[in-house]
């Protein structure tokens, strides 16, 4: 299962499998034995997953090699890179005498060290070193190598999930150059990407960028016959997508293809995410489509579990501001959602006025009750004082006074509880 | 192939083998048979001297005169002199003289028994006599060595040519047509002749051997199609397997090569016609392959009206068997490419059939009415899709049989469709017994667009909201055939996907119903599409998805717009594009909704806060 490939690549792969909860423990020693076979045949065993490889391997009495040995610096890079020290082993690839007749086998290399060490930016930038020393009588060999490093640019742009921009270089690159076809079946023993993983990669690609209304425009292009025939598994999918037969469609998805992203390397790092977005489309196509659904709805007709359905329709509606709301069972669509995000703040203010108000009735109120109080005392003073002298002209003005102002005060109380009524009322 | 090619084909056949030229130019010039015997036997003068008792000059006579009562169809003198010449010959059957004169009058014998089975029609007596005198024939084939071998095959040559004439009319699938009741028979005696002449232990050339062969299986195909109502594709498999690997080059040399072809096609159309078999798509794609380069290369091949039309019905043949087989629709646009081909097809074999008159006009037998409605249901389906159609029915093959009932019912069928009566549509297409069968892909398909049209010319127009169960039962086209809700809403949902859904609708599947109207058209992202640039998502795995490219990716903004007819690299530049576009949708949006709400959200957010900012800086003091 590791015949086609050696090299870092076959090391990474092999632990990738090793680890990986999908793989029988005979396969796991399989390619545990293939890579430490490897490792002690380079005489040089340093590699970070050395232990881990050497325990699923089962094998004993193994020698380690940890001092790299003498060769080219071809050779020294190679082991850099099983070192997982890869900075310097383009270092050391990049700082080699340019020479012009193994300038893009070279340049291929440095691709696949930085897609093994994700270095997805600098794997995107050797793009415009592909047309360096492109001429005429280039040599067939550095020719295919530039052509797979191209293969590899479009890879990195999967792995970084910018699925568009992988179907766009990819299928630019099928269409205008007539060997594309023969690099990507090739059977080589030095594969990076297998060509299973970039026809699942274009696969995927395309389910996930071409919008829904488009899958039927998509299987009619008509310059993709070749693509078609080569892979089936994608027009089978989009077929069923576009009859929106979502349910047979993700079974498809989550059976075959899953089975195959989970068995590589590469097309692993992407999936969750791959299927996340692909399952949010679905559900975002049905909510194009209804005012009004149920998760239990979707959970049985897209034969997914109910509480996965919940917890990511909602994270759906929260990440992309849907306007849509799910309340226990149902999700339906909002309306006048424009003015929602403003409710709660207008109700904080309400409570900041109400708040107010209420400590200006309080106050008024005991002002109107300290009033009271004193005209109170004021009558049985002047009731006391009576028998003395009458009532004076300017105590008599003050009584209006205070009279005139009790009224005030009322009318004050009476507009206000209206007013913060109303405000009640028109929440 | 006509008799007059044929015969080209032998005098080409002679001419190239032919050392000694010049008597047997004169022969196949004259085309009639004795007059080869004479020359043939002056090559025998010599013995003639030795022999002297045999008068030459008289059997000469006597065949002359036999020939000319055979011209006169008086087929019982005219046996009844060559008998005369066999029985004066008796005396000198070893000798070359007697023995070719013998064998010249045999085969006159022969030739005019089948001259009279076809002027007056096949009889046991005829039948019989056939029989004996091939019979006899052969036992004097097998008697001498002495016979000349270029005279014995080309006699059988014309024999077998004589036995088995070909025709342009005769159809193993539309045998209805041919008037001649007696073919069967006919059949018979061809087989039991050829099995004569196959049993004769005279070594023959490989032309003859495999005219013999072919004209054997001829006549076997025939006769199980009229007597069992049935072939065996197993007595055809050898030629087919041979006519499929034939060469251009060999069957343009190869004379009966057209013929091969034409049975192998007829018989796979028979089977199908009949509900033997479905259609050997590959199979019969490489024989139209063949024949459309055989064709291509000889303008009487492509002339043969007989031949052409089981090309085009073999074509819409294959063409019908993808249709049932792929259920996808969605690629509408191909669909109605093949369906105007297949339209094509019937409208040819409709046109041939006519001028090859074997129709009496009254569409009364299978094949016809097969070809007839085919026609029709294709005209059916794209009557909506183009809108300059013309009513087939005004078409003069057809108008001059207006009153045929076959032609009456369709008539129904085509207007039921036309208004969208489903049910009448339904009961009237059942009405077709056998074709119905036949045509099933395409009825399927026209079921299919009626509900289609039904639902968004007659229903989504009229309701604004209506439950799923009341569309189900106005688009049930009969209680067999219900509409499931899984279909209904796969038929909604795809018409949004491909852009025929011409009224705007939302569902409501908590209680099953359909909204119709523009007044549903709704926001559904309360964000402005620009709001999601520069947004970053991380995902389980730790990878940075810009937050903008899953929405993207998930839809949120789709504008539908069709990418149709663009090549791979147009396609995702457009999609591209469409992604990009910002503002102008936008703009779109203020307009078009009047209310710019995902705006004006924002500030009505702002409006709030400030006066919240306000409230508690007021409160506070």
């Amino acid at each position: 299962m590791l015949e086609q490939f050696e090299g870092p690549i076959l090391i990474e792969r092999a632990n990738f499998l090793v680890k990986s909860e999908r793989s029988s423990a005979n396969d796991k020693r399989q390619c545990a034995v293939i890579a430490i076979n490897y490792l002690v045949s380079l005489r040089y065993t340093k590699s970070p997953h050395w232990r881990d490889l050497l325990n699923a391997s089962g094998l004993r009495n193994v020698e380690t090699a940890e001092i790299i040995p003498v060769g080219t610096k071809k050779h020294l890079a190679l082991c850099k890179a099983i070192a997982h020290e890869y900075a310097e082993a383009i270092n050391i690839l990049e700082t080699m005498p340019n020479e012009s007749n193994e300038y893009y086998r070279n340049l291929e290399i440095i691709a696949q060290l930085l897609l093994l060490s994700n270095n997805l930016k600098g794997l995107e930038e050797l793009e415009y070193r592909l047309t360096d020393c492109h001429s005429e009588n280039t040599i067939r060999d550095e020719l295919e190598a530039m052509k797979r490093t191209q293969l590899l640019i479009c890879g990195g742009y999967y792995l970084q999930g910018r699925f568009l921009d992988f179907c766009k270089s990819f299928f630019k690159f099928e269409k205008d150059d007539p060997d594309f076809w023969n690099i990507l079946l090739a059977t080589a023993t030095n594969r990076f990407f297998t060509t299973e993983e970039l026809l699942q990669m274009a696969t995927i690609s395309v389910v996930i960028s071409t919008p829904f209304d488009n899958y039927g425009d998509f299987l009619s292009v008509e310059n993709l016959t070749r693509f078609r025939e080569e892979c089936p598994l994608m027009e089978k999918s989009l077929k069923l997508l576009s009859n929106t037969c979502f349910g047979r469609f993700l079974d498809l998805w989550d059976s075959e293809i899953d089975r195959k992203c989970c068995k590589s390397l590469f097309l692993f790092r992407v999936w969750e995410s791959a299927r996340f977005t692909v399952r949010n489309k679905v559900y975002f196509f049905y909510l194009r489509i209804s005012n009004k659904l149920k998760v239990s709805y979707l959970s049985r007709t897209l034969n997914i579990e109910e509480t996965l359905v919940e917890q990511e329709v909602q994270q759906l509606l929260e990440d992309l501001h849907l306007n849509f709301e799910i309340d226990g069972d149902t999700i339906y669509y909002r309306s006048s959602p424009f003015l929602i995000n403003v409710v709660q703040k207008l109700e904080e203010n309400r409570e900041v006025i109400n708040r107010a108000l209420e400590s200006r009735i309080l106050t008024t109120k005991q002002l109107k009750d300290s009033l009271q109080e004193a005209i109170i005392e004021n009558n049985d003073n002047l009731r006391d004082n009576r028998s003395d002298t009458g009532p004076s002209a300017t105590d008599r003005t003050a009584y209006r006074y205070v009279l005139d102002e009790e009224m005030d005060v009322d009318e004050i109380n009476d507009i206000s509880d209206a007013e913060s009524a109303s405000f009640l009322s028109g929440s | 192939m006509s008799d007059v090619e044929d015969g080209n084909g032998n005098y080409d056949d002679f001419m190239m083998s032919d050392e000694e030229g010049v008597d047997m130019v004169e022969m196949e010039e004259e085309t009639d048979e004795e007059d080869g015997c004479f020359k043939e036997e002056s090559e025998f003068n010599v013995t003639k001297e030795e022999i002297g008792t045999l008068d030459e000059r008289e059997l000469e006579g006597l065949c002359d005169e036999a020939l000319s009562f055979m011209e006169d169809q008086e087929f019982k003198r005219s046996r009844d002199i060559l008998q005369e010449v066999l029985h004066r010959t008796d005396k000198y059957k070893t000798e070359l003289t007697g023995i070719v004169w013998r064998w010249k009058s045999l085969s006159q014998i022969a030739k005019s028994w089948l001259s009279e089975i076809h002027y007056n029609g096949i009889d046991d007596r005829s039948f019989q006599g056939t029989i004996d005198a091939f019979r006899a024939l052969v036992h004097h084939l097998d008697g001498t060595e002495l016979l000349n071998g270029r005279l014995v095959e080309s006699t059988l040559t014309d024999l077998v040519h004589e036995l088995c004439p070909a025709s342009k009319r005769d159809f193993m699938f539309a045998v209805e047509l041919i008037a001649d009741d007696s073919i069967a028979w006919k059949m018979q005696l061809r087989l039991q002749s050829i099995a004569l002449l196959q049993e004769s232990h005279r070594s023959l050339s490989d032309e003859v051997k495999n005219t013999l062969e072919l004209k054997r299986v001829a006549a076997k195909v025939w006769s199980d199609r009229l007597e069992k109502g049935r072939i065996d594709l197993n007595d055809i498999h050898e030629l087919q397997v041979s006519c499929c690997e034939t060469s251009i080059e060999d069957a343009t040399s190869d004379q009966h090569y057209a013929e091969k072809i034409g049975l192998m096609l007829q018989c796979h159309i028979f089977n199908y016609l009949n509900g033997h078999a479905e259609v050997p798509g590959d199979l019969v794609s490489r024989l139209i392959e063949q024949l459309e380069l055989f064709s291509s290369n000889s303008l009487s091949v492509s002339q043969h009206l007989g031949l052409m039309i089981q090309l085009s019905t073999a074509k819409a043949l294959v063409m019908l068997s993808h249709l049932g087989r792929d259920k996808s629709r969605i690629e509408l646009r191909l669909f109605y490419r093949d369906i105007r081909t297949l339209r094509e097809q019937f409208w040819s074999c409709l046109q041939q059939m006519e001028e090859i008159g074997g129709s009496r006009q009254n569409f009364s037998s299978l094949f016809e009415q097969f070809i007839l409605s085919g026609f029709i249901f294709c005209s059916m389906i794209l009557h909506r899709r183009t809108h300059d159609q013309i009513n087939p029915f005004d078409l003069e093959q057809l108008k001059i049989a207006s009153e045929v009932p076959s032609i009456q019912l369709l008539r129904k069928i085509y207007h039921h469709y036309v208004q969208l009566d489903l049910q009448k549509l339904h009961q009237a297409i059942q009405q077709l017994a056998a074709v119905k069968r036949l045509l099933k892909g395409l009825i399927d398909n026209i079921y299919y667009l009626g509900r289609l049209t039904k639902l968004w010319e007659q229903i989504a127009p009229v309701y604004s909201c209506i439950s799923l169960k009341d569309i189900q039962n106005m688009l049930e086209i009969d209680q067999t055939i219900p509409v499931s809700r899984d279909e209904l809403l796969t038929v909604l949902m795809t018409s949004i996907l491909n852009n025929t859904a011409k009224i705007y609708y939302k569902l409501d599947l908590t209680q099953d119903l359909v909204y119709f109207g523009d007044q549903y058209k709704v926001q559904l992202c309360s964000h402005p599409k620009k709001t999601f640039i520069n947004k970053k998502l991380f995902t389980e795995s730790g990878a940075k998805l810009s937050h903008f490219e899953v929405a993207n990716n998930i839809g949120i903004f789709d504008q539908p717009c069709s990418l149709k007819g663009l090549d791979s690299c147009a396609f995702f530049d457009k999609i591209q594009r469409s992604r990009d576009h910002i503002e102008a949708t936008e703009q779109e949006e203020d307009t078009k909704l009047r209310v710019p709400k995902s705006r004006s959200s924002e500030r009505y957010e702002e409006l709030a806060n400030l006066a919240n900012e306000l409230l508690s800086f007021n409160d506070i003091k």
